[in-house]
């Protein structure tokens, strides 16, 4: 086929015994837009690597417009015109946009550094260099502050920045590592927006990911990966969203509503009435917030990220910090108990269950083992005290029970001494979870179970947590994705500069009215 | 006070200041690039012994100077093979270094004249002028400002002691940089050694760095690893060196005379009491030892 740009066949790659990729067979046409779609680990990411060239095909053909492909490194691709916005983002953060843009480029283009006189020196002429961003600005649609440090940029800007440092590098087929999964719903929607117009103005665009309704929505062909194959490659009409999930999952997976039980919701878990969260002199973070959690109720809260979920998150996790900023008023109740009397360690044992947002920084140590992951805040389960006064952890006990969490929870490999930073983002999560949840908790607290969580992984957590839930737990969810907050709360408040502007009741649930109300809106 | 005088006082405190900026602009290269530089006393001492044997030896001060640059560029390349080659830790390797100054140079001064403390004295006319390593520093700070700010590899550096990943997906390695900021290290730190033996004193003597590596390394965070405001916080270090040779002796009224050793302590308090609160937030380089 003369008209495909980029074209793997029957590319294998090898670590050891563990095959990354296996016989992939798929085209990627000029000025397309392809999603590659697939659960993690299912071997999308190595697969880019492979082309990009910071790996090596171990068997197979990747062939670059008709031909095999040249280079074999990220600065040779870069030359044929591709680059790559990698999942976590190559910025660093006290240097400016455009310091960022330029690193590498300090030249800009080569036919220009004869003729001006800085670059002749061998010096970097930032005010010519920044006019050209801004004209490159102006038709990408950015909006980046080019002398501001990367570290006070939202996250959405600095995607936008790594997008412009490869129109700045003038690449013609862009890669995309799951672009989105750090985005909140109002930046998506940008971002997708601005893919279509490169895409348009007729640039190649590879992206790989797996929320579903996005690729449905800006790809025009989509390949879906299992298991590191290459399962289906598709042009976008021939697929639905469901045949998508199937396909990635390799089994039917159930995406629309869960059964819940219609029970009525029992005694008070967590009340927090108007809470109030501020110094004297600056804005309130929180104002005269009042939620329950009752036993057998999941209470969702939406908002944009950063309207104060994090906070009451974390007031509610540590009241007695807090007291002081609440005018020493007694707002918060949790499991009968005065909050401004627990310290954090005596909420940890209580029956509470906490699933952070951030979980690689607030919930584990990916350095460590999941033995010693699952041992952190629970250690006094296995403390037995030893003859000489001394606490002993009775680490076989410890390891036993994790097993059993590992095979519940469907955590692969389910190897407790494996380090807990190279499993997968859904696997990782699931054993927050299985940590979390395994002690029965009477209160979970959830903020983002499912971000960075593939098909499969989301609808086991969303299974859980609507166990749970029947079963009589109470659960605070937190979450970015209206999707989800709908699929499984029992009432919804919504949060907009640190109050509650809204709430609905399940069945009364509106897409449109949420989102409205997320936005400051409808008040 | 006449203006001569008061001249003259600020002539003695660059001069003081002028191997502590050289060295704390050494520092800058390195640490700005993720490389701990804890070894700048053994590369001044290095450069010190070099810079006074060889000018002995051509009978010329800038000959010594060339020779300590030569050494310290070689002293950089042993320090990268030890750190970026073998990934030793960067803090012991760097004690290693200034151990191997303070044990090696004896040793080496022993075989070369037949004394383990001194080199010969340098004749005086081939001494250099007084004022050259005032030109000199203030010479470097100019250019490393420079090269920080404006240049290709200034960016680089400083990139690759933030965040050496997004340095390696522009296409340029991390490593090699590496390479290049620690020969200049060892350059500029021999530099700093080197005038000391060949311009404000006549030979070199035994520990004549007297723990300045360190003093600029303390230069370099107080100014936050910045060029300029190093300088500063070296000349702040000169000016208190200066003012305790100045106050050792001096009858003070009500409190009487005060113990040299408390004046002489000035340097090091003003160090304190300023990193502790009034710079405020001193932020190293993010992956400063981690590379």
């Amino acid at each position: 086929m003369s008209s495909s740009l980029i074209e793997f066949s029957h590319v294998t790659k090898a670590y050891g015994a563990l095959l990354a990729n296996e016989d992939l067979c798929f085209r990627v046409s000029k000025g397309e837009l392809h999603a590659i779609i697939g659960e993690n680990g299912a071997g999308k990411s190595t697969s880019m690597k492979l082309l990009f060239g910071l790996e090596s095909v171990t068997s197979g053909e990747i062939r670059f417009k008709g031909a095999p492909k040249k280079w074999n490194s990220p600065r040779g691709a870069m030359d044929a015109g591709l680059g790559m916005v990698h999942q976590h983002f190559m910025l660093s953060p006290v240097h400016t946009a455009l310091d960022n843009v330029i690193l590498g480029r300090e030249f800009g283009h080569s036919k220009a550094k004869a003729t001006r006189l800085l670059p002749s020196l061998g010096l970097i002429d930032r005010v010519t260099i920044r006019r050209d961003l801004e004209s490159l600005s102006k038709s990408a649609g950015f909006n980046i502050p080019w002398d501001e440090k990367v570290e006070n940029m939202p996250v959405g800007l600095q995607q936008q920045l790594e997008i412009a440092k490869l129109l700045y590098a003038g690449v013609d087929v862009m890669i995309l590592d799951e672009p989105t999964a750090v985005l909140s719903p109002d930046e998506t929607e940008t971002f997708l927006q601005m893919m279509k117009n490169l895409n348009q103005q007729g640039r190649t665009i590879i992206i790989i990911t797996h929320k579903l309704k996005e690729v449905k929505s800006i790809a025009d062909h989509i390949t879906v990966f299992r298991r590191g194959k290459s399962v289906a490659s598709v042009p976008k009409q021939d697929v639905s969203i469901q045949d998508m999930a199937d396909l990635m999952v390799g089994r039917h997976v159930n995406l629309g509503e869960i059964k819940r039980s219609a029970n009525t919701p029992g005694e008070s878990l967590l009340t927090v009435e108007s809470l109030t969260l501020g110094r004297a002199g600056t804005k309130n973070k929180l104002s005269d917030i009042s939620i329950s959690v009752k036993e057998g109720q999941i209470v969702g809260l939406a908002g944009v990220e950063g309207s104060g979920q994090t906070d009451l998150f974390n007031t509610i996790l540590d009241p007695r910090r807090f007291s002081k900023m609440t005018d020493g008023r007694q707002v918060i109740n949790i499991l009968g108990r005065d909050g401004d009397t627990l310290t954090a360690s005596d909420i940890r044992r209580l029956p509470i269950g906490v699933v952070p947002a951030d979980r690689l920084r607030e919930a584990v140590l990916p350095d460590e083992s999941l033995l010693e992951n699952d041992l952190l805040g629970h250690d006094h389960e296995f403390a037995s005290w030893a003859v000489l006064g001394g606490q002993w952890l009775d680490r076989r006990s410890a390891k036993g029970r994790l097993l059993n969490e590992l095979k519940t929870f469907d955590v692969r490999p389910s190897d407790p001494d494996a380090k807990l930073g190279g499993f997968s983002g859904g696997n990782q999560q699931k054993f927050v979870m299985a940590r979390e949840l395994s002690r029965n908790p009477k209160l979970i607290l959830c903020a983002q179970p499912t971000r960075g969580v593939d098909v499969g992984s989301i609808e086991q957590i969303h299974g859980e947590l609507i166990a749970r839930r029947d079963a009589g737990a109470g659960v605070l969810l937190i979450s970015s994705q209206l999707d989800e907050l709908m699929a499984l709360s029992d009432i919804i408040h919504v949060m907009f500069e640190g109050r509650i502007v809204a709430s609905f009741k399940r069945g009364e649930f509106d897409e449109g009215k949420i989102g409205v109300a997320m936005g400051g809106g409808g008040r | 006070m006449e203006s001569t005088a008061i001249f003259e006082i600020f002539l003695s405190v660059l001069r003081f200041a002028a191997p502590l900026i050289l060295a704390a602009m050494a520092g800058l290269y390195s640490e700005r690039s993720g490389i701990i530089q804890i070894a700048l006393e053994g590369f001044m001492l290095f450069g010190a012994f070099v810079a006074a044997a060889s000018a002995t030896h051509f009978g010329s001060g800038f000959a010594g100077l060339f020779c300590a640059v030569g050494f310290g560029i070689v002293m950089g390349l042993f320090y990268g093979f030890l750190v970026i080659q073998l990934k030793t830790d960067q803090i012991v390797s760097g004690t290693a270094v200034n151990m191997l100054a303070w044990g090696g140079i004896p040793v080496v001064s022993k075989m070369l004249f037949d004394v383990t403390s001194k080199t010969p004295a340098i004749d005086a006319s081939e001494r250099l002028p007084q004022w050259f390593p005032i030109v000199l520093a203030l010479a470097v700070v100019a250019v490393t400002y420079f090269v920080i700010k404006k240049t290709p590899f200034g960016l680089w550096l400083t990139v690759a002691g933030e965040k050496p990943e997004a340095l390696l997906a522009a296409g340029i390695r991390p490593s090699s940089v590496r390479w290049a900021s620690l020969m200049i290290t060892g350059a500029v730190a021999g530099l700093g050694g080197a005038i000391l033996s060949v311009c404000l004193a006549s030979s070199y003597t035994r520990n004549m760095t007297a723990g300045r590596g360190f003093m600029a390394l303390a230069g370099l965070i107080l100014g936050k690893w910045r060029p300029i405001q190093a300088c500063g916080a070296c000349i702040l270090f000169g000016v208190c060196e200066v003012a305790q040779l100045k106050l050792q002796g001096t009858v003070f009224p009500l409190i009487g005379t005060v113990p040299g050793q408390l004046v002489q302590i000035l340097p090091y308090v003003i160090t304190l009491w300023i990193l502790a609160g009034v710079v405020g937030e001193s932020r190293a380089p993010s992956k400063l030892g981690q590379s």
